[in-house]
Order: C-alpha cells, then structure tokens, then sequence
C-alpha cells in the first residue's frame, strides 16, 4: 500500500464526519418538528486490503443514514391519538350541551315550569282577574318560549356537528391523496436500496393526522408502501389507490348526513353507523345518539305538558262560556329515519287520534331483511314484538297507542326510524292562538261560574303529578284519575332534572375520559421523545465528536501531507 | 440511559402550568360566583337536588301568597257572619219583648220598622263584595246571590284554595249556609230540560254534533224535554258518541267512541236556537270525552228528596207548622218527591199553602189567611224545616220577614213563635262562624309550617349549591403557589443547555 493509501483514508473519513455533521444539523434544524424522527449516521468500516501477512484497512464509509423510530410505539400512539381526539371532541361538544341546559343558575326550564304553573294557582285563586288571565298567558308563552329555545339549540347544535362532519369528509380525502402520493414517492426512492427517512415522517404524519378525525389503522408493504384503512376493515388508501367518502344530507332529518364510501367501481355505501372513532366517531355519536336522547326527553317533558294542560283547558270554560279551546298548540307525531339506513323506507304523515290519552314514549322500528321489523319502546327499554311488513305498501302504525303514522318504502335490514307521538313538540312548543289572544277564552273554571277557578286548580297541580313515566294503558291516560297520581314515577319537575343531571353526568365522564387520554398520550409522548426525539445537549455533543473527528482526519491528511514533504526533501 | 430532549421537558411544564391554570379557573368561579355548583358536569347528581329545591322554595312562597288570601277572605267572611249573628239575636230580642203582655200594637208597629231595616242588613250581607267580588255566593263571583226578595240565586259550591300540597280549604262560605236556603237537587233523567240553568231552561231548537271521525248528527231539543230525551237523542243522532249524566250529577258527560280513524275535533254547534252553547255543550273539542257546564237544575214537585244537595238527599223529620191559632206536626213518612213534602204541609189542617219559592230552590209556607201569619219549625234536634227553606236556622231572611208581617199584623202567637226561629238562626250563624274560625286557624298552622319549611329548604338549597368559601380560597391559594414554583423550575430549566457552555 503506498503513501496516499492514508490519505485516502483520511480523505474517507473527512467525508464521513461531515456527513454527520449534516445529519446532527438536520436533527438541529427539526428539534421543534413534532413528526420528525432522530436520524443517525451509521459508519462502517471499508474492506480492508491484504497486505500479505496482514490487513490495513482503506477508511470509513457511510452504511446508512437510518432513523430512530419505534413501529410498536407508533400504532400505540396511532390508537390513543384517535382515542384522545374522539374523547377531546365529545368533551367539547358535552361542555356545550351543559350550557345549553344549565340548569344551576336558576333561570332555566325548569324555573319557567315552576312559574308557569303558578300563573295558575294564581289565576285559580283569582278566576275572573284580567291580570291573572294576562299572566297565565304570559307564563305559558315564556315556558313555551324557554323549551323551545333549549330545544333550537339542541337541534343547532345537531346542525353544526352535521356541519362538522361534512367539513372533515374533503380533509380525509385530501390526506389519503397524499399518502397514495407518498408512497408512489417512497416506493420510487426505495427502489435503489436508500431509505426515504423525510418522506416517511411525513408519511406518518399524516396517517396521525387521519387519526384525529376516524379510527385508522395501517400496514406496510415489502414495496414500502402503506395501506390505510378505517377500523370497519373500508381502506382509504392502498398503496397509489385512494377510496374516497362523501355525504348526503339525509331526507326524512334535514339535520343529519349520512356517510358513504366508494368502492374501487365507485358504488356507494353507506357507512355512517360504522365509524366509531376520532373525533368524526365522537361527533356521530353526539349528533345521532347524545343530542337526539335530549331532544327526545325534552320532546317527551314538552309533550307531557301539552297533552296533559290541553286536556283540562279542553274541559274547561272560558268567562265568556266559551269551551274546548286549546291552551297549546297540539301534537303532531312524527319521527327520524336514522342516517345509516341503506333502504328506501321514508316516514309518511301522522295524526294524533286520541290527544288525551296519546302515548309519549318514543318507539324505534328496527326492520330485518325478511321484511320483519320490531317495535322496540326506548322510553322503557321494552321490545314489544315483531311484526310483518310488505316492502312498498304504507303501514300505519300505532293506532291503539292514540295516534297513527305510516312508513312505506323498501327498508333494507337494518335500518331504523325512532317514531313518536311527541316528536318535535319541544322546538314547535306554543301556546293557542285563540286562547292567547282573548283572555276570556282562558278556561279557569270546570262551570261558566266566574269564581270557579277548579280547571286553574287542576292545572296547577299538575306541577306535583306523576305524570311521566307510568305505563301506560288503553284504558286511560295514567294520571287523569287523581292528580297526586301514584301511578306514573316522575313530576315533570323530576323528569327534567333527570334529564339534566344525565347531561351533567355525561360531560363530567366525557371530560374525565378526556383527561385519561391526555395521561397516556403524555406518557406514550414522552416514551416516543426517548427515542425518537431530539436531544439539543445530545446533538451538540454529536456536533463536537464530529468536528473534532473532522479536525483530526485534516490532522492525517497535514501528516500524510509533511510524510511527502520529508520523502521529497531526500535529495 | 433515560432520554430526556428539550420537547419532553418544554411539554411537561406546559402540561402540568395547564393543570394548575384549571384548578385555578375552577376554584376561582366557585369564589366569584359563591355556588359550588355553576353548571351541571360541577355535581351531577346536586343538579337534581338543586331544582327540586327550588321548585320547592316557588311552591312554597306561592302556598304562602294563597294562604294570605286565603285568610283575608275568612276574617271578612267571619266579621260578616258575626253582623249576621248581631241581627239575629236583636231580632230574638225584639220579638221577645213584642210578645211579651207590656207591647202594644203601637210598639210592635215602631218594631216593625226596625226589623225592616234588619232585613235589609241581612240582605247587603249577603251581597258583600271583596274588590269586584261577590263572597257569599260560591263560585259565582260575578252575580249577587241574594235576590231583592230575599232568595239565594248564588252557586252551590263554595271558592276553594290549595294552601298546600293536597290541602284544599273552603275560603268563603255561601249565604245559603245562613242567610236563605238553597236544596240544590241534581240532574235526574226525569229532570225536564226547562227546570235547568236555576229553572231559566234550553231554549227548543236544534245542535249538531260531528264526531272526531267526521260523523255527524243533529239533536232536536223540544219544549218538554227531560234529560233522559236529551241523552237519548244525542246517543242516536248519528256521531259516534256516548252521552250519560256526569259522576257529580251537575252536568252531561259527553264521550267521543272513535279511537282508530280520527279526522278532526269533535265539534259541537247550535243550529236553530242557543241550547247547545245554553248548555256549555258548544265548541270545538279535541279531547274525547268533556262535560257540559253545570246545569243547575231548579226545584220542581218532581224532585226527588234523594237528589237534594247535589245528590247526598235528606232525611225528612217532622216539623210543626203554625198558623194563628192552628198548629199541626207534619210527617213527611213515605215522601219521595218535593211535591210529596208540599203536599203533606198543605194537607196539614193549619190552612197554609206550601209552594217553590220565587227562585226554585227552597219552599216557602204562606197563610191563606190574611190576618195571620204561617210559618215552621222544626221538632227536636231535626233540621228539615231548616233545610226546605220554611223555617229557623238559616233562613234567617225569611224569619225576619215573617216577624216583620206579624208584628205589623200584631199576630202575636207567630211573634213568640218565631223565638225559636231566630235562636237557631243565631246558633247556625255562631256554629258558622266557628267553622271560619277553625278554617282560619289550619291557614294560620300551614301558614307557619311553610315559614319553616322554607327556612329548611333554603338551608338545604344552600348546603347542595353554595361554594365552601373558605376551602375555595385555601384551594385557590394552594395552587397558586404550584403554579409560581413550576413556573420558576420551568424558567431555570429551560434556559441552560450545552450551547451556553460551548465557545
């Protein structure tokens, strides 16, 4: 081996630190890049050369620029990433129903329930008073007034995670795009044995940021391309392919958007029910479960009152003798077809045939494929039996519960509508025009008597009646026997409260829940920081080893260099 | 070795000032506010307490404003029934003095004069008002219940108040109770169609009924018609409905059958003639089954004795008439119907004709006679004569109108003999007032307890919803020294690093 075989070799390992001086500067460079990955320069020693009886090594050559990623870690975090975002996202949307129906400062439904029936007592204390007529009036117009509003923002609230959820649907798209692009990129730049480090961080990157919104998960490839796919087994992106999803706003609930993915042959299918997770998961779950059970409740409170204070005003009479008048406006049953349903079936109109003994509980018609469906009580939790359905032909439903409502269509298995008696009364909740415009027609008594305030009474005391939740019978609505009725379970006042703190005890969960997450995805945080993160105090160190490397493979190369001088210098 | 890079520690200070900046946050709206519990995720199960509680402290100031008026229209109805009382031992007085041998006719006439005017007092009594309203006649605010002739036309139910849950009082009585009689039978299918509404009748014509399905039929209302015919003719006018005579006996139940095809209200209207809103039958219903208003019906001889006080009836005792100098006990044994009892005065010997009063519902007994006086009594502890209207008790307007024409006719047996008639008038009015008085003091009790059941229940209200001041701010203090000590280990942490000690 002659002379320049050490320069060579210094010359090698001038290269060599200089490259880890570029890759410790890359590292530098991304100390705040939360996606990106410490890489490290892995040196390997040149094959030697033989020297005969021994071998002198040519130097250092760089085996591979390689990062310092954890996949096990990775698919942990992916988990709780769309665990956290789902819980971050249900506890947002929870915060906002609490304060929607925040009840504690006072000034909520449940105090214009309160006042609205002492505008009674005070009416039956006082029957022919103009100011208490006025009043009466007045009260059911603000108790009508408050529901609705609470009920407005319920189905606002219904809209804007609808909103959501659509507005998220092209940012999926978008992310799968880019990951089918990527891996295009990956698999080209791999092709030649290199590893594309930057172009999988970002790759990762943005799996992570799909998880935010649905519950992803993902393999590679041996090509080193990826397939993405939500936790239903439906992909996203497999390998340079995208699957994409779009919404349709569903007919029978203008308030909802049904879901759908497209098959490689573009057929589309409904796949609302089946994300579970990410913060699109939480967003369903509150739009078709959470918000639509409180706008139910509150349905089943306002349709209470207005059945149960329409009944006695009914038999009532005004002081001009005038009687049958309303004090609210009446029902009108109806219902929601759910946004997963993949059939046809469409919910006709309804009328209510006996308005003072209707049932109020909610009904959901769950059909299977045979063209069975079962008629499940959701009030109750009681399945009431199964029963026939010919595909095309309306069936009117519910004739001996009070009132009727028909579906027709071909709904698929399945599919389900949530029908009531009651539905929408919260948001539609007013009092009678005719009795709000002429006092008189107010029904304070059960005679034409001026001083007869007994109707007043009734309906004031309906306050204290276990008007809900009784079972309820053919025979005659549960508490029009006595108004201090054993037979139901709660007061209105009850009912609500109820509802509330159920509200409350959801948000409390949710924000617990949330907190939980937090904890782990800290933890997990701080694990993938070990080893994958950047250590400044590490790289400087790493910056100084190589400098200091460098200065000394210079040091050969002046040695080698002053070797030559001395071997020129023989004269 | 353990990594620790610059983002795990720029992290977990963030996390941990976050946290703190939390508790903080809570801690002071719990201050700021002075309620533990500021929205439903605080405490939800306090959340339910706290409504209850304030519904229960609405309710209560409500009992309370209730119970005021309550008492109010009790101690008027106390002060008036005492005048009542006032007059009725004046006149026992006076017509013990004008019986006695020292009166002369002159004397009895000057007397005459003064009982007039007590009739009159008696009279404004019973048409008391409080503001706009009159008192002593029932529910019937909105009409005096006493006639210029001394007859009750007021409502048979007296006005009632919820002074708490469950608890409903009488906060009026009816000058029925003490001043002029009233037998207020119920409805009978006999009962004729004319004798209703205080006897002003239905007037004959004709209303449509059209059923919840939209059937529809006519009902003819003819003159001579009894409630059995009504009944009967609207059960085959053509809706499918169902009349029958309502539990209380006071009106007509009406009931829709339809329970499957339901088009619209079931809708009642006059055709010729106003006999359906007459009625209260008239309008447009949704519900299936309602009641007409109540009915009133008068007295007539058919009346059954057993359909007297809104269907509770009577047990008739004997009585004793007098007239002049003729006097007879009366057996009502074996009467049914009022025509029976009238029948069994008129039929007493005393020459005396028993008849409806003006406005058909009590009796009156006349002397055919025009030189004496008739009037009743009843024998023993029995009160019929009270009751029918003819004697004693609370016909104190009719007794003092009897003595007013015995002392002008200086009918002196019917001057003593009134005497037992004006002491049970004063012993009806005192047991009167002693039932106001009682009523009064159960207000006064209710009214104490709900003074200390809102005391408990804002105590109770307070312990679910008010902040623990004192732990609040302790708290408050406790996490703010976490948060100054992290944030000073976050400034010294953060700022060294290997750069600082490279040249």
């Amino acid at each position: 081996m002659n002379i320049y075989g050490a320069m060579n070799t210094a010359k090698w390992a001038l290269l060599a630190n200089q490259t880890g001086i570029e890759v410790t500067g890359q590292n530098i460079a991304n100390v705040n890049n939360t996606d990106y990955t410490r890489q490290d320069v892995n040196m390997q020693a040149q094959f030697p050369v033989n020297q005969g009886n021994h071998f002198i090594g040519t130097g250092v050559t760089i085996a591979g620029v390689t990062r310092r990623f954890d996949q096990f870690l990775f698919n942990q975090r992916l988990e709780n990433n769309f665990n956290l975002n789902q819980w971050q996202a249900r506890s947002s949307l929870m915060d906002r129903m609490d304060v929607i129906m925040n009840e504690a400062t006072g000034a909520g439904v449940n105090n214009q329930m309160s006042q609205f029936f002492q505008g009674f007592y005070n009416l039956a204390i006082n029957p022919s008073g103009a100011t208490e007529r006025r009043d009466v009036v007045e009260k059911g117009k603000g108790l009508a007034l408050k529901v609705s509003y609470v009920a407005s923002e319920l189905k606002r609230m219904r809209k804007d995670v609808d909103l959501k959820v659509t507005g998220a649907i092209p940012e999926v798209n978008r992310i799968s795009r880019e990951i089918a692009d990527l891996n295009k990129v990956i698999h080209e730049t791999e092709t030649n044995g290199a590893v594309a480090n930057d172009y999988r961080d970002r790759r990762e990157g943005l799996i992570k940021q799909m998880s935010n919104l649905v519950d992803v998960s993902y393999f590679e490839q041996s090509n080193g391309e990826v397939s993405v796919m939500m936790k239903n087994g439906r992909p996203l992106a497999v390998g340079q392919d995208t699957f994409t999803l779009s919404t349709t706003q569903n007919a029978s609930d203008p308030e909802t958007s049904s879901v759908y993915w497209a098959d490689s042959a573009g057929n589309r299918v409904n796949i609302t029910g089946e994300i579970a997770g990410g913060q699109m998961g939480a967003w369903m779950a509150m739009r078709d479960t959470d918000v639509t059970k409180a706008l139910n409740d509150l349905d089943s409170l306002s349709g209470s009152i207005i059945k149960e204070v329409n009944r006695l005003h009914n038999g009532g009479f005004g002081i001009d003798g005038s009687t049958g008048n309303n004090f609210f406006n009446g029902l009108t049953p109806g219902g929601r077809a759910a946004a997963l349903n993949k059939g046809t079936g469409t919910i006709g109109a309804g009328s209510i045939l006996n308005p003072d003994n209707v049932n109020t509980d909610h009904f959901r018609l769950t059909f299977d494929g045979a063209g069975n469906y079962t008629v499940r009580n959701m009030d109750k939790g009681a399945t009431e039996g199964t029963f026939a359905y010919s595909a095309g032909t309306p069936i009117t439903f519910f004739q001996d519960r009070g009132f009727s409502i028909s579906i027709s269509g071909a709904p698929q298995a399945g599919d389900f509508f949530d029908i009531s008696a009651v539905h929408n009364s919260a948001f539609t909740m007013g009092m009678n025009t005719t009795a709000q415009n002429d006092l008189n027609k107010i029904a304070a008594g059960g005679t034409q008597q001026w001083g007869d305030g007994s109707v007043a009474e009734k309906i004031a005391t309906l306050q204290y009646a276990k008007a809900m939740g009784g079972a309820w019978t053919a025979a005659g609505p549960v508490s029009s026997a006595t108004f201090t009725s054993t037979s139901g379970i709660y007061t209105f006042n009850d009912f609500y409260g109820a509802v509330v703190g159920g509200v409350g005890a959801s948000s409390k969960a949710a924000k617990d829940g949330q907190k939980m997450q937090e904890a782990v995805a800290n933890q997990l945080g701080n694990l993938r920081e070990q080893v994958s993160g950047v250590a400044l105090d590490e790289e400087m160190v790493n910056l100084v080893k190589f400098q200091r490397a460098y200065q000394a493979a210079a040091k050969t190369i002046t040695t080698v260099d002053e070797m030559v001088q001395t071997l020129l210098a023989i004269k | 070795m353990f990594r620790i890079t610059n983002q795990m520690m720029y992290n977990n200070s963030l996390i941990n000032m976050y946290r703190q900046n939390e508790g903080m946050f809570n801690a002071s709206e719990q201050i700021s506010s002075g309620k533990r519990v500021n929205k439903p995720s605080d405490d939800p199960l306090a959340i339910g307490e706290i409504m209850q509680y304030q519904t229960r402290l609405d309710r209560n100031d409500r009992y309370t404003i209730i119970a005021q008026k309550a008492r109010g229209y009790l101690g008027t109805s106390e002060s008036l029934v005492a005048s009542a009382t006032d007059a009725a031992s004046r006149a026992l007085e006076l017509s013990m003095s004008q019986a006695s041998a020292n009166a002369t006719p002159q004397t009895r006439l000057t007397t005459a004069a003064e009982i007039d005017n007590l009739i009159a007092q008696a009279i404004q009594i019973g048409n008391s008002k409080i503001g706009s309203d009159f008192i002593f006649g029932g529910r019937r605010t909105n009409d005096a219940p006493v006639t210029a002739a001394g007859y009750y036309t007021g409502d048979h139910t007296s006005l009632q108040s919820d002074i708490s849950e469950g608890a409903t009082i009488g906060s009026s009585v009816l000058a029925s109770e003490f001043l002029t009689a009233d037998l207020n039978p119920r409805l009978n299918g006999a009962t004729l169609l004319s004798s209703l509404r205080g006897g002003a009748g239905v007037t004959a014509g004709t209303f449509t009924i059209t059923d919840r399905a939209g059937a529809a039929g006519t009902v003819n209302v003819t003159a001579g018609m009894t409630v059995a015919g009504l009944i009967a003719g609207i059960n085959a006018s053509g809706a499918n409905v169902t009349a029958s005579i309502a539990a209380d006996g006071m009106g007509i139940q009406i009931k829709d059958n339809n329970t499957s095809t339901v088009t619209g209200p079931l809708v009642i209207a006059n055709g010729s003639g106003a006999a359906a809103s007459e009625m209260g039958l008239a309008g447009s219903r949704s519900v299936t089954s309602f009641k007409s208003d109540d009915l009133n019906p008068a007295l007539t001889a058919s009346t059954l004795i057993s359909d007297l006080s809104g269907g509770t009836g009577m047990t008739l005792s004997n009585i004793s008439v007098v007239n002049g100098s003729a006097s007879a006990t009366v057996s009502f044994a074996g009467a049914s119907t009022i025509g029976d009892v009238i029948n069994a005065i008129n039929a007493s010997g005393t020459n005396v004709t028993a008849a409806l009063n003006p406005t058909s519902n009590a009796l009156t007994v006349t002397s055919n006679n025009a030189a004496t006086v008739a009037f009743a009594n009843d024998i023993g502890s029995g009160k019929t004569a009270e009751r029918l209207g003819v004697g004693g008790g609370r016909n104190l307007i009719a007794s003092l109108q009897k003595l007013s024409a015995a002392l002008k006719g200086n009918d002196v047996k019917a001057i003593a003999g009134l005497m037992e008639n004006f002491s049970s008038a004063v012993n009806t009015s005192t047991a009167l007032r002693g039932e106001i008085g009682a009523r009064m003091n159960r207000v006064d009790t209710t009214s104490t307890q709900l003074e200390q059941s809102k005391a408990d229940t804002t105590t109770l209200l307070s312990n679910a919803q008010d902040a623990d001041m004192a732990k609040a701010i302790s708290d408050f203090a406790l996490l703010q020294t976490a948060y100054q000590a992290t944030a000073k280990a976050t400034a010294s942490i953060i700022q060294p690093s290997l750069i600082d000690f490279l040249r």
